[in-house]
This record gives C-alpha cells, sequence and structure tokens, in this order.
C-alpha cells in the first residue's frame, strides 16, 4: 500500500488542528453550557452508538478490501490478521496483546506466501 | 472508605492528590496504548513534530489512531476531521454526565476541565460522586486525576514516537493502527444494538467503498448510528 502522508504539506496542520478543535468541542461543550443547557435524553441515547459505528466504518472496508476489490479468502492476510487480533482483544480484554498477537499473524502469514 | 474520603479531600490539594493517586491503576492501560499509538504515528510517516502535536492537542488515541489509516490512504482533510468528530462525540454523552456537577465554576474552570474529560477521568469521577454526592473540592479531584492520565499519556506517545522513528518500512507497522482500533471497539460493543451499530457502519462503509473522498466512512458511520438507534427501539417493543 502506497503511503500518501507526505502528499498533504501544510495541509496536515490542517488535519490536527481541525482534529485537535472537533474533539475539544466535544469534550468540552456540555461543561461549558452546563449552567444553562442539558442535553435532550434522545440525543444521548443515538450517541452512544458513534463510537461503534466510525470505528467500525474504518477497520472493516480496511480489512475486506485489497486493491479496491472485496478479497474473503486465505490469501486476504490482513483480513486473516485483523479477525486473530479481533480474537484477542475480546477474550483478554487488552488491546496491546491484540495488536502484538495480529502483527505476529501478519509477519508470519507474510513469511509464508513470500 | 468515607473516613479517608473526608480526610483526604476538605482542602483542593487534598482532592488534587486524591484524584492523582486513584487514578493510577488505571494507567496500566494507558501507557502501552500511549507507546503504541507513537510507534504507529510515526510508523505511518509523521514527522516527530507533528507527531508530539497531533498527541498533546488532539489527545485522544481513540481518534489518533483512527486517524492514521486514513491519513495514509491520503483521505481530504474534512474527512479526516468529520471521523475525529464522529468518535469523540462519545464526550458529549460523558460530559452530559458529570456537567451537572461542574455548574456552579467559572467558565475558565469549566474551558480548563473539558480538555481533561476522558474515558479513564469520567469513569473514575461518576464513581467518586456516586459515593460523595455533596463532595466539595471535586473539581480539583477531577483535575488531579485528568492530569496524570495527560501526563502518562503524552510521556508515553513521545517515548513511541522516539521509537517508531527506528522501526523499518517492511514491519507494516501502519497495520497496528487498524488492529488497535479493532481492539479499541471491544468497549463500545457490549450490547445488541450497538453491535447492529457496528456491522452497519462497517457494513455500509465497505458496500460504499468506492465512492470518492472516502465518503463510504462517512455514510458508514451514520448509517450505524442511526441502525443502532432503530435497533434499541426495536428491542424495547418487542420486550413489551
Amino acid at each position: 500500500m502506497t503511503n500518501h502522508v507526505a502528499e498533504y504539506g501544510w495541509a496536515l496542520w490542517g488535519i490536527i488542528l481541525g482534529m485537535a478543535m472537533v474533539t475539544y468541542l466535544n469534550r468540552a461543550a456540555l461543561f461549558i453550557v452546563s449552567d444553562r443547557f442539558q442535553l435532550p435524553h434522545g440525543w444521548q441515547r443515538a450517541l452512544r452508538f458513534a463510537p461503534a459505528a466510525a470505528l467500525s466504518a474504518i477497520a472493516i472496508p480496511d480489512l475486506f478490501l485489497h486493491q479496491g476489490q472485496i478479497v474473503v479468502s486465505l490469501d486476504n492476510i490482513r483480513l486473516i490478521a485483523g479477525l486473530s487480533g479481533l480474537m484477542v482483544a475480546i477474550l483478554t480484554h487488552s488491546s496491546v496483546l491484540a495488536i502484538i498477537v495480529g502483527m505476529a499473524v501478519l509477519h508470519g502469514l507474510q513469511r509464508l506466501a513470500g | 472508605m468515607s473516613a479517608v474520603h473526608s480526610r483526604d479531600v476538605d482542602s483542593p490539594r487534598g482532592a488534587y492528590l486524591a484524584g492523582s493517586v486513584a487514578v493510577l491503576p488505571f494507567l496500566a492501560g494507558t501507557v502501552p496504548f500511549g507507546i503504541v499509538t507513537g510507534i504507529a504515528t510515526r510508523a505511518a510517516g509523521l514527522s516527530f513534530w507533528e507527531s508530539v502535536a497531533i498527541t498533546l492537542l488532539v489527545f485522544s488515541g481513540t481518534a489518533q489512531i483512527a486517524a492514521l489509516p486514513l491519513m495514509v490512504a491520503g483521505a481530504p482533510v474534512l474527512v479526516v476531521v468529520f471521523t475525529a468528530l464522529v468518535i469523540s462525540l462519545r464526550f458529549i454523552i460523558y460530559s452530559a454526565a458529570a456537567a451537572p456537577h461542574f455548574r456552579n465554576l467559572s467558565l475558565a474552570w469549566r474551558l480548563l476541565l473539558g480538555y481533561f474529560n476522558t474515558d479513564t477521568g469520567f469513569a473514575l469521577f461518576m464513581r467518586k460522586m456516586a459515593d460523595h454526592p455533596d463532595f466539595v473540592h471535586r473539581h480539583w479531584y477531577y483535575l488531579g486525576g485528568g492530569n496524570m492520565v495527560a501526563l502518562s499519556w503524552i510521556v508515553a506517545t513521545v517515548a513511541g514516537i522516539e521509537a517508531g522513528a527506528q522501526v523499518p518500512a517492511t514491519w507494516r507497522l501502519e497495520f497496528a493502527a487498524t488492529l488497535g482500533i479493532l481492539a479499541l471497539m471491544g468497549p463500545f460493543v457490549r450490547s445488541r444494538p450497538e453491535l447492529v451499530a457496528a456491522m452497519v457502519g462497517g457494513g455500509v462503509a465497505l458496500a460504499a467503498a468506492a465512492l470518492p473522498l472516502k465518503l463510504g466512512l462517512v455514510c458508514g458511520a451514520l448509517a450505524g448510528i442511526a441502525a443502532g438507534t432503530l435497533a434499541e427501539r426495536a428491542i424495547a417493543e418487542n420486550v413489551r
């Protein structure tokens, strides 16, 4: 996979400052207005689903897509490594261990294939 | 327990120290994850100062880790920022529960405490307030815990950023960010509606992956939130 980070140039600082601004506003907004406003209950319930939906929307295409095509087979080593990591995360609740095992599987399969 | 509480926290300083100490066990998770985040950030191709800036200013491992594969793929600036926005929406929930406790503070205090609103800090604070609803120096307690989390996060990520520069590209450490996202999903996928949100979010993003500007991700996130909300309503109606 080609790395496009260098192509951003100064726009990378736009990403950093933009991310900083939206995360801070999400954190602080209700503290700032807490003397005159409380979030309606229905909104609170809907917002609970945001992390699951967004994280999955990043990770799933990353695992299944290979050069723009959906690949579900043993040849897709990212998919297998990702599922291994996910299993470890579910079983051990340790994200660090999940990353270590997932990377080990990725490298093991890469070596087998190569 | 309450004897310890009253001795510890009847001064701002005591409350600050009590908050700093109470958070220590939670740092066992923060420190290794900070190191991994730092390594992955550097391995994704950000320079030293860009990596330090993102960890200091954004100060959210989940948002930082989620942004890395998008940046490697060259996603538009606004799509990366939008993703960070959706992922940090959960802080609105945390602050909705914590905010009433800070209603009487000055605006400067509320702006300051906003920065230290973290997953860990929230869990710790709400537990304390449940045991001691009349806790006067609560903001000092919250600040103590928050400062400790921030300090350990920054030290750990900078250590990772230093280490990440030594790692050769053939290790494919950029994939560590994707693994990190999968691992981070755990706490957010505990109920059936949350599982629906994750599956619909991922499925729609995959189906719409051919859309330009990484808009498939945006569609997936919004569809997942809607699906989770509908699933929760459907389950509640079935129970009734």
